[in-house]
């Protein structure tokens, strides 16, 4: 009669630090490979043994994993598959870095003038950002990237409109939370300029759900970037990326069927990371 | 668990206790941080037709132990001692015969009639939802009893409010549908969870002379918990002071308002503005922090605000002692009875800055 | 913002100043209001489009005409399609057009648009209104079932598998569809549309992989939305408080207070993500070789036929922006605090 039935449920003391420390290997692992995959792709090919991943010999192609030379094999172009995905992962991450970077900046910085402005321009802005958000994302980018060409560039350009409004609105809404508290109206009654206003006080302040919703873009636009690649509007062939990779993998599905494995199984594991990141990030803001 | 039947039959009303609380003990576990020691041997009994206030600053426990009672905590609530409505043991009841006992014998009015009541569910849908609970009635007759019961909290035009939204009412007329939803099934305890602490002064007022009124004709005994020793003056019969998880004094209203004896107590009574005073006086304050409940004090919880305290507080916890019959106290060096302002020495705010 | 959603109205309460002077219904003027909104929006998304694909290098007329064309050929060509014109001039003439129904022909194939998109609407329409409804009939049932016990076992496993999920690409998950299940265990075919007119049953095979290959990831989404919105429901509101304090049972609880409740956040995102899964059938499109509007879109991008771009563009724009009006207006139609006015 002593303990209710509700304490029978596994929220015991041990119960709980093991689910603290399952939450703290949520952040490290994810953390590490991330780590890792940007110096391997980064560092890896001036510092590992790589051949080239493109201009490959068709006497090499379709080549097993665990051939001499080839340790995950060569593809139906004769190129070292390794390579390739380490090459492939250098252009997907340094575009997804690059648009997420410019898209927090500008995207941040549209979002939190335009919230602590207010009024005529706040409208302006927001309304400008309604139509942009309007346009099915997928199919902006196509637009841009195919008049333009498809190229590293475009990519990014392309991918920045995508990312801007995304950002600025998810600043806005953080900044109107903020500027609603008592010590922006301190801040400013004391007489700080706006600008000071905005980037000692309001800056700080959204910063942290920001970030969160950064790792979130990343995986966002690793994603998007592969399926731009993927309909051969994103890097340009040969060049590798994820996408591309995994495009002339399901084409040549019958003849090396592994070949689209490696590619899709190096954005799951990426883009998880980054899912995984974004949420521990805002729950432990949250304080969830 | 002596019975699983849906309503306790109540015995004779009046002399027997409807509900009896003994040495009821809460402790949370948390994750990453040392237990924390909610509420610390607590009894009381509460009779038919009166009612009870419990008194204490938020972090007393006093929340805490009327959810104990009603199953409504956490899973991280190690809950311990007994609580007897007439003759059942709630504390261990399992969560199948809980849901019987919950809003059929004992139920709760809680403070914030705002966020209290579903915005999406009509009124008379909330109530329905409350007699269906427990009454094996049909449609028609569930909504009669929800219009009857919106009649009987007073509540104007209570065919018309049957069909809105609470966003449609009043604070006040809120606070009234959650009376009415407490009392659908006619329940032996009433709880009332600083029922009228987010209500404005004149509607307090009203709801509570509503409650006492219903208690009157209905007969139910009422837990009142509140920080408001005010408003206990008014209200209850019984008053029982809670400090750090324990109670410090327990009496009659009248009793305690005569002799008080806890330093505690006393403190709370001076930080009542009074009418009689001059004005610009300096209101008493209580300066210092409630305690931390994650350490089981070894002395006095109250030791470190209290001008009386003195080594023995420190070491020694004092225990509830009846000083004459329906009188206790917890404390080892308590107030005279006719006024002993040394209480407020030590800890006593110069500066009228520290409010309670 | 353009005119305050609904919700928001609701969560700020400044609908008085906002609908004070309404003559009517509040409601029929808010209807109104939002959509003139709305056709603002997609009005502004012709123009910019139009703009967009005046500005994108290349010469139609030149090669439409050919390698071997002269330039007089080419020229004509130019001024047949009207391209010789300053490009806000052949705006308002393509603006003009479309009022009378006219939506032009496609550079490529010569046939009027409207006819392409009459055939091709549906398919994509299909695709995603099935995504829809596969996605919300998985992700209900599973997050309540989730949210009735956070962190015990099925909540984990949920949480677990729909992280993944949400981690695979489509285009991915397309692949893996494929060779699961058309290439390994050949029960559904890879690739291929058949109409409904064909039947219902062969139609429904034939968009079995691609429905999955959309509403696999956004099941994971919302179950992960609406698991956290309950659990967090049921942690912080009163209200579910009180429904325990009355002997209402977890599943009461659950489905009648914190999913009635959770249910309006799940409309907002529903809303919002109409956008996004109506640009995600492209690639869908492609791979499986649905004859939908992403592909056309797609193709039309890859051949510079810009007057079918714009009209697809367009579409999907107004898919959007309509869907979004949609749901601000179901906001109107289920939620007592925006239905009834408040006190």
């Amino acid at each position: 009669m002593a303990v209710t039935d509700l304490t029978a449920r596994p929220t015991s003391a041990s119960v709980m630090r093991a689910s603290a420390l399952r939450r703290r290997l949520l952040v490290w692992v994810p953390a590490g490979f991330l780590l890792l995959l940007m110096a391997v792709c980064f560092l890896g090919p001036y510092v590992l043994p790589l051949p080239s991943p493109i201009g490959g010999s068709v006497l090499d192609s379709a080549l097993p994993p665990g051939s001499p030379g080839h340790p995950l094999g060569t593809d139906t172009d004769g190129n070292d598959v390794l390579a390739r995905l380490i090459h492939g992962g250098r252009s997907s991450l340094f575009v997804a870095i690059t648009v997420n970077s410019i898209g927090l900046i500008v995207g941040g910085l549209i979002g939190a003038v335009s919230a602590y402005a207010g009024g005529v321009t706040d409208a302006i802005i927001m309304r400008a950002l309604d139509i942009l958000i309007a346009f099915p994302s997928l199919v902006l980018i196509i637009v841009i990237a195919q008049g333009l060409g498809p190229s590293v560039p475009t990519t990014i350009l392309a991918l920045i409109a995508f990312s801007i409004p995304a950002v600025a609105r998810l600043a806005r809404a953080a900044t109107l939370r903020v500027t609603s508290m008592p010590f922006i109206q301190a801040a400013e009654l004391s007489g700080s300029p706006a600008w000071r206003v905005l980037l000692r006080h309001i800056a700080p302040n959204i910063a942290p759900q920001l970030l969160s919703f950064l790792m979130l873009g990343m995986g966002i636009i690793i994603v998007a970037e592969g399926g731009l690649s993927f309909l051969g509007l994103g890097i340009p062939v040969p060049n590798p990326s994820w996408g591309n990779m995994i495009f002339s993998g399901q084409q040549a599905l019958s003849a090396t069927p592994l070949q689209v494995l490696w590619p899709s199984l190096a954005l799951l594991f990426t883009v998880l990371s980054f899912n995984l990141l974004g949420e521990n990030l805002r729950d432990e803001m949250t304080g969830r | 668990m002596s019975t699983m039947t849906p309503t306790v039959a109540a015995p004779d009303k009046g002399s027997q206790a409807v509900l009896k609380v003994k040495d009821l003990r809460v402790v949370f576990s948390r994750a990453g941080a040392p237990p924390l020691h909610a509420v610390n041997g607590l009894s009381y009994e509460v009779r038919a037709g009166r009612t009870l206030a419990i008194i204490g600053e938020s972090g007393s426990g006093k929340s805490v132990s009327v959810r104990a009672l009603m199953g409504l905590l956490p899973p991280s609530a190690n809950i311990t001692g007994s609580a007897k409505l007439f003759d059942t043991e709630l504390i261990g009841m399992n969560e199948k015969a809980m849901r019987r006992i919950r809003g059929n014998d004992i139920a709760m009015v809680f403070q914030d009639p705002a966020r209290s009541l579903n915005p999406t569910m009509s009124v008379g849908a909330q109530i329905g939802e409350a007699v269906r609970m427990h009454l094996r009635i049909g449609r028609k007759e569930v909504a009669d009893r929800a219009v009857e019961l919106l009649k009987l909290v007073r509540l104007p035009a209570a065919e018309r409010r049957y069909h809105e939204y609470p966003h449609q009412l009043s604070g006040g007329m809120r606070q009234r549908v959650m009376i009415a939803i407490a009392l659908a099934a006619n329940p032996k305890v009433l709880i009332a969870d600083e029922a009228t602490t987010a209500l404005d002064v004149t509607t307090q007022a009203q709801i509570m002379e509503l409650l006492v009124d219903l208690q009157d004709r209905l007969g139910t005994a009422v837990v009142m918990i509140s920080h408001d020793l005010a408003l206990a003056a008014s209200y209850a019969d019984d008053v029982m002071v809670m400090y750090g998880g324990k109670v410090v004094e327990h009496a009659e209203t009248k009793a305690l308002f005569r002799s008080v004896r806890h330093p505690y107590t006393r403190a709370l009574m001076e930080a009542i503005p009074q009418l009689g005073v001059p004005s610009h006086t300096t209101l008493r304050t209580i300066s210092g922090e409630p305690p931390d409940l994650s350490v089981l004090p070894l002395g006095c919880a109250f030791r470190a605000r209290c001008g009386n305290a003195s080594d023995t507080c420190a070491t020694e916890a004092p225990l509830l002692e009846e000083s004459e019959p329906g009188y206790s106290y917890a404390c080892w060096h308590p107030c005279r009875a006719e006024g002993d302002t040394s209480v407020l020495t030590v800890g006593a705010s110069t500066k009228g800055e520290d409010i309670l | 913002m353009t005119a305050p959603t609904l919700n928001q109205v609701a969560r700020t309460g400044e609908r008085s100043s906002f609908l004070g002077r309404a003559s009517g219904s509040p409601l029929m003027r808010l209807v109104a209001r939002r959509l003139f909104v709305s056709i603002l929006i997609v009005w502004a998304i012709s123009a910019l489009v139009f703009a967009m694909l005046a500005a994108m290098p290349g010469d139609v007329a030149r090669n439409q005409a050919g390698m071997g064309a002269s330039e007089e050929q080419v020229d004509d060509l130019r001024r047949q399609l009207g391209l010789d014109q300053p490009p806000v001039a052949r705006y308002f003439l393509w603006l003009s057009a479309v009022f009378r129904g006219d939506f032009g022909s496609s550079l490529i194939s010569g046939q009027p648009i409207s006819t392409l998109v009459a055939e091709r609407l549906p398919v994509t329409m299909e695709l995603v209104l099935l995504a829809f409804v596969v996605s919300l009939a998985i992700a209900i049932p599973v997050a309540v079932l989730a949210a009735r016990k956070p962190g015990g076992i099925f909540d984990r496993g949920v949480m677990v598998v729909s992280m993944t999920l949400l981690a695979v690409p489509n285009y991915v998950l397309a692949l893996l569809l494929v060779v699961v299940f058309a290439v390994l265990l050949r029960m559904l075919p890879a690739i291929g549309y058949v109409p409904l007119s064909e039947g219902i049953i062969p139609n429904l095979i034939s968009v079995t992989l691609p429905v999955a290959a959309l509403a696999i990831p956004l099941a994971a989404f919302y179950t992960r939305f609406l698991r956290g919105d309950l659990v967090e429901v049921m942690n912080s509101q009163d209200y579910v408080e009180t429904a325990r304090s009355k002997g209402a049972g977890p599943w009461r609880v659950l489905w009648q207070h914190a999913f009635r409740n959770s249910s309006f956040g799940m409309l907002t995102i529903v809303g919002l993500n109409i956008g996004g899964l109506v640009g995600g059938t492209v690639i869908i499109e492609q791979i499986f070789a649905m004859p939908g509007l992403g592909v056309m879109l797609l193709q039309g991008a890859l051949s510079g036929d810009s007057p079918v771009v714009l009209v697809c563009v367009i579409i999907f724009a107004a898919v959007a922006v309509g869907a979004n009006l949609v749901v601000d207006l179901m906001y109107a139609v289920l939620d007592p605090r925006i239905r009834y006015g408040s006190h």
